[in-house]
Formats: C-alpha cells, structure tokens, sequence
C-alpha cells in the first residue's frame, strides 16, 4: 500500500525536470535578437558566426543559467524560512536580506560613484563586477542582525519574524529615503536593480553564486530531516532528540546565504522564494520525499520562464524579472490568503 | 535507569515555579503527578526532560545530570510529550509518527525494518493504522493526541513522560490510553511519569501519586497512602470523601469546595 503511493507519485519530479529542461530550451533559443532555430543550434555547437556565438554564449547562456541558478536559491530559502519560521507565508524578506542588499547596494553606488559628481552619463561607469557581492554582503548583515536580535528569544520563530519584519522596514525606509534624495537621472540604473532584473547578467555572475549553491546542496541532505521536527514546537521537536537551536541556526544560515547571494546579482525578485514552496508542496502531496527537489526544479523553470515572457513579450523592451514574477505570483498570495485566512 | 530531581528550583525568568524540590521515580511504574493548576506540574516535566534548565538543583538520568546528555542520546531513553503541541500544517498521522524515530535513525539513513515495525507497533497500539494517510491538521482534538502519543511511543524510550496527555480526550479515550501506558509499564517495564486533572484516574492507574502544591512535594507515595491522610481536601481546597470501589481501585468525590484563600474554613453561608 505504502509502496503503491509512493511510486504512483514518483513520476512527478520527473514531470518537473521535464517541464525546466523545456523552459530553458525555450529561453535558450527565443530571444529579442530574432535567431532562427538553426543559427542558434550552430552556435551551440560551437560553429556559429561571430554575432551569432556573441548572443548565444556570452548573453543568452549565461543568462538563461543564472536565471534557473537564482530562481532556485529563491525557492529553496522560502522553503527553508516557511518550515523554521512555521510561517506559510515567510519568504526571502522575511530576514531583512533583500532590504539589506538593496541598501547596501545604494550606499556603495552613493560613495563609488556619486560622490562629488553630477555627471549623468557616468551612470554607465557603475562598478558592476561588485555590486552582486555588496549585495550579497548586505543581505547577509541584516540576516546575521536578525539572527542576533532574535538569539534572546531562543530563537523562537516568532521572534524571528517580529525582528525581520521590524529590521526590514527600518533598512527599506533608509533605502527609499536615500533614493528620495537621489537626483533624478540617476535613479534609473537603481530601479532597474531594485525591480530584480537579469538583464546583461552574465558568466561572472553564476561565478557569484555557485559556491553557494553547492553549499547550499552540500547541507540540504543533513537538513531535510530536522526541517520536519521543526516545524513541530520546539519542546516536541526537542524531545524527539534534535538540538532545535542549532538546526534552526544552520538552516537559517543557508537560507540566508542562499537569498543574499541571490539578491546581491539580480536584485529582489519577489514572489518565487513565497510561491514556489506551496506549489511544490501541492504537486508533491502529502508525501514530502521529493518536496525539496521539487522547489528547486520548480524554482529553477519558472524564473526561466518568467524572464523568457519578460524579455520576449515586448521586445527589443524588457519587462524584469522580478516585475513578471510579482505579477504573476501576486494571484496566487491571494489564492493562499484564501486558504489560510 | 531512572530520573531522579534533587533540590530542583526552576521557572520563567524571574519567576521560580519549582522551589526546591526533590524526587525520584519509580522505574517500571506509572508515577503520577498531581496538584492544583499552577503548582508546577508542567514545569517539573519539563525540567525532567531536560527541556528547562534548573536555575538550581540538579536532575540526573542514570547518575547524569541531564543536561550532560546530548539530546539525540537523551531521546533514546526519555520520550516527552508536551501538553497541546502545536499540529504541523502539511503533516500526515505516519509522517508525524515517524519523527519520533528521529533519534534512532540519525540524520541520513533511511527507515530501517526496525523503525517501520515501531510505527506500525505505535500506530496499532494507539488504534491509528487505518488513519496513517490522513492529514494531521484534519484530525479531531482527540485523534490528534493519540497521534502525538504513538509518536512519543514510536520513540521506544525506557522512559515516557507526558503532561496531561488526556486532557482533550472523551472518557472512553482516556481510559483508553492510560491502560495502554498501565499495559506497557506492566509488560515492558516502561517507566511513566504522568500528570493528569482527573483525580480518579490518578488513583486508579497511579502507582505511585506526586502531590505538588505551589512548587512543592506535599506527598509520595501509593493510593492507598494518600487516602489515609486529608492533603487531597487541604491542597485542592475541597471537601470530599474516598470511595473504595469494585477490585480495590480508589476514587475520590469532590463534594464541595471551600475557598482557597482560607483553607479548612468552612464557607460563611452555612
């Protein structure tokens, strides 16, 4: 009987990996250039002309890659925030990350570039190879702040949420305080990371992010199950034999990482670290086994696609990513308000 | 193997619930604890499951303070069960069971012959078998507790304890679990710390009764100890008899109570 349900489930992450491996082809071969199929098939295989091979390998690809790269770090650090915070409707802001990296990102832009100058063309001066680590660094203090303001608590998860909440706020008011100051022809560059944008983002980039991916994955194994005993209360979870401060810390460690990483190169994008674990917990049903491979798979495909409609739909304009996700995340919040409520 | 509490005081911050108290276990017997609410019934299992830290005193497991043990090898031989655990939101009865195999089955392996056989053992004993895919937050009061129970049962500890574990539960259930543990102590040699509300049951199904009063032991020993003596009138503030019913078993009947500000003064009005 056991046996029965699992396999009958077992074709489902199957279905998913087939459903990115899709969203990716799509995404590798329609784009704003207007390729034909066979031009980029040849440039894939290596035999393209120059232009051709220039907005295959080194724009579109490494597009494409940090796309399924960040859309899976936003998914796997909802996942790990809505299980150890019991909060079905926790995502990646929840610890003040994507406010801290949005800040930081301001302040270093403030100091390197705009310091003394009020020359608009330097907007395309920006340091970029540095912004994705300043972000990242910045989701990662106001992470490791909450973690410490919430230490006094034991942790507890909603003490956790009341400190990312209020630590949020505070860094995402200084944030627009700062762009409220900020003369108006160089607001664009800012918004344009602040709305969660994979335009121009390339090979370096998924540099960025792969040492945390595979940490990320090298701990998943160890975490999977304490992630279940946590979201029992700390006295039952305890009891059944599991240290819940130290799990908890170390989960919230890797989500952290994971979500800071990911802000720092492509800005917040909303929606996918909240949506993408309800989905894959619906698709995966009530036996949990494939639940976390699942967010990643789901995570990974859906921000593909969500950038393929962005870039496609109005091209050569482009709608970001974060704005596509958010738009169609946004019915599916108030479908599981409706649920929850 | 026993838990033994010595001079314990342990409470919230600066609130001291357990004021230096002191005892030990029966092993193999089902040890209850009763009292008033708020003496400290919660508090003193708890700290006996390692959960709180005593401010002063000590509690010790074979001849170890508690918190000595690292919490995986505690959860091999002391199961707790905490009074109304929160219910997991996308858990189903199996699942939640099988947590309690947590400490047996370490972070990687899968489930073993061994751990299956438990949940089934614990599922069967706790009459959940046909309910092991049902959701747990679907469930009613009374079925989620015995699913929390054969949770602590699925642990397969020496030694259980739980707090009110039958406080959401209709007669026939209750009765129902606490022969159960009545059962294991007698054929597996499990050792039960229980605290219930319902006197009577402690009488029956207690073989050694711990009467708390405001932080303190106020009596330890058997039933028929405790009704010899008027402390169950004194600490709860009631009048009322001891009945012998059929077997031998004790009952008591709260008659009347009597203002807890005065305690064996006689209400006013009569």
């Amino acid at each position: 009987m056991r046996e029965y349900e699992t396999t009958a489930r077992s074709w489902r992450p199957w279905l998913m990996l087939a459903g990115l491996l899709t969203a990716v082809t799509l995404a590798v071969f329609l784009g704003a250039a207007g390729l034909t199929a066979g031009e980029v098939w040849t440039a894939l295989m290596g035999e393209g002309d120059r232009r051709t091979d220039t907005i295959i390998s080194h724009i579109r690809l490494p597009r494409v890659l940090t796309g399924m790269v960040i859309g899976l770090h936003f998914a796997l650090s909802g996942a790990l925030l809505q299980a150890v915070t019991r909060n079905p409707l926790a995502d990646p802001t929840i610890l003040g990350v994507s406010q801290g990296a949005t800040l930081a990102v301001m302040i270093f832009l403030l100091i390197t570039v705009y310091w003394d100058s009020t020359d608009g063309s330097i907007l395309f001066a920006i340091p970029v190879e540095y912004l994705s680590l300043v972000g990242c660094a910045g989701g990662l203090v106001a992470g490791l702040a909450v973690f410490l303001l919430s230490m006094r608590g034991g942790l507890s998860p909603m003490r956790l949420t009341l400190m990312g909440i209020a630590l949020g706020a505070v860094l995402h008011a200084l944030a627009l305080g700062i762009l409220a100051g900020w003369g108006s022809t160089r607001v664009e560059s800012l918004l344009m990371w602040m709305s969660g944008s994979l335009y121009a983002r390339g090979w370096q980039h998924l540099l960025y992010l792969l040492p945390w991916t595979v940490l990320a994955f090298g701990c998943l194994p160890l975490l999977r199950r304490p992630i279940g005993l946590l979201q029992l209360d700390d006295a039952a979870a305890a009891s059944f034999g599991l240290s819940v401060q130290a799990y908890r810390s170390l989960v919230l460690a890797v989500a952290a990482g994971l979500a800071a990483s990911a802000v720092g190169v492509v800005g917040p994008v909303g929606f996918v670290g909240l949506v993408v674990p309800h989905l894959a917990r619906f698709l995966a049903g009530p036996d949990g086994r494939f639940y976390l491979a699942m967010v990643a798979l789901l995570g990974a495909g859906l921000t593909v696609g969500a950038d393929l409609l962005g870039r496609t739909i109005m091209a050569p304009g482009e709608v970001p990513v974060g704005v596509v996700t958010t738009l169609l995340g946004a019915p599916f919040f108030l479908f599981l308000l409706r649920r929850y409520g | 193997m026993t838990i033994t509490c010595d001079a314990l005081v342990a409470g919230y911050g600066e609130q001291k619930v357990l004021k230096g108290l002191s005892l030990a276990l029966s092993p193999g017997a089902i040890n209850v604890l009763i009292g008033p609410n708020g003496c400290g019934k919660s508090t003193l299992l708890r700290t006996a499951a390692g959960l709180l830290k005593p401010v002063s005193g000590e509690v010790q497991l074979d001849n170890k303070p508690i918190g000595q043990w690292p919490r995986r090898k505690l959860a091999r031989q002391i199961s707790f069960l905490p009074q109304a655990p929160v219910v997991p939101e996308n858990m189903t009865v199996a699942q939640l069971v099988e947590q309690g195999r947590f400490a047996h089955r370490g972070l990687l392996g899968g489930m073993r012959g061994e751990d299956r056989d438990a949940v089934d053992w614990a599922l069967e004993q706790t009459g959940l078998t046909a309910f092991r895919a049902r959701s747990v937050a679907g469930l009613s009061g009374g079925e989620r507790q015995r699913v929390w129970i054969a949770a602590a049962l699925a642990q397969q500890t020496q030694i259980v304890l739980l707090d009110e574990p039958t406080t959401y539960l209709d007669i026939g259930h209750q009765l129902e679990v606490l022969e159960l543990l009545q059962d294991l102590s007698r054929n597996r040699a499990l050792t039960v710390l229980i605290s219930l509300h319902e006197i009577s049951h402690a009488l029956m199904f207690g073989d050694r009764i711990f009467l708390m009063e405001n932080g303190h032991l106020r009596f330890e020993g058997s039933p028929a100890a405790l009704a010899e003596t008027d402390l169950l009138q004194t600490v709860f503030a009631v009048e009322g008899s001891f009945r012998r019913l059929d077997r031998g078993v004790l009952a008591f009947l709260g008659e009347r109570s009597r203002g807890r500000d005065a305690p064996g003064v006689t209400l006013a009005a009569e």
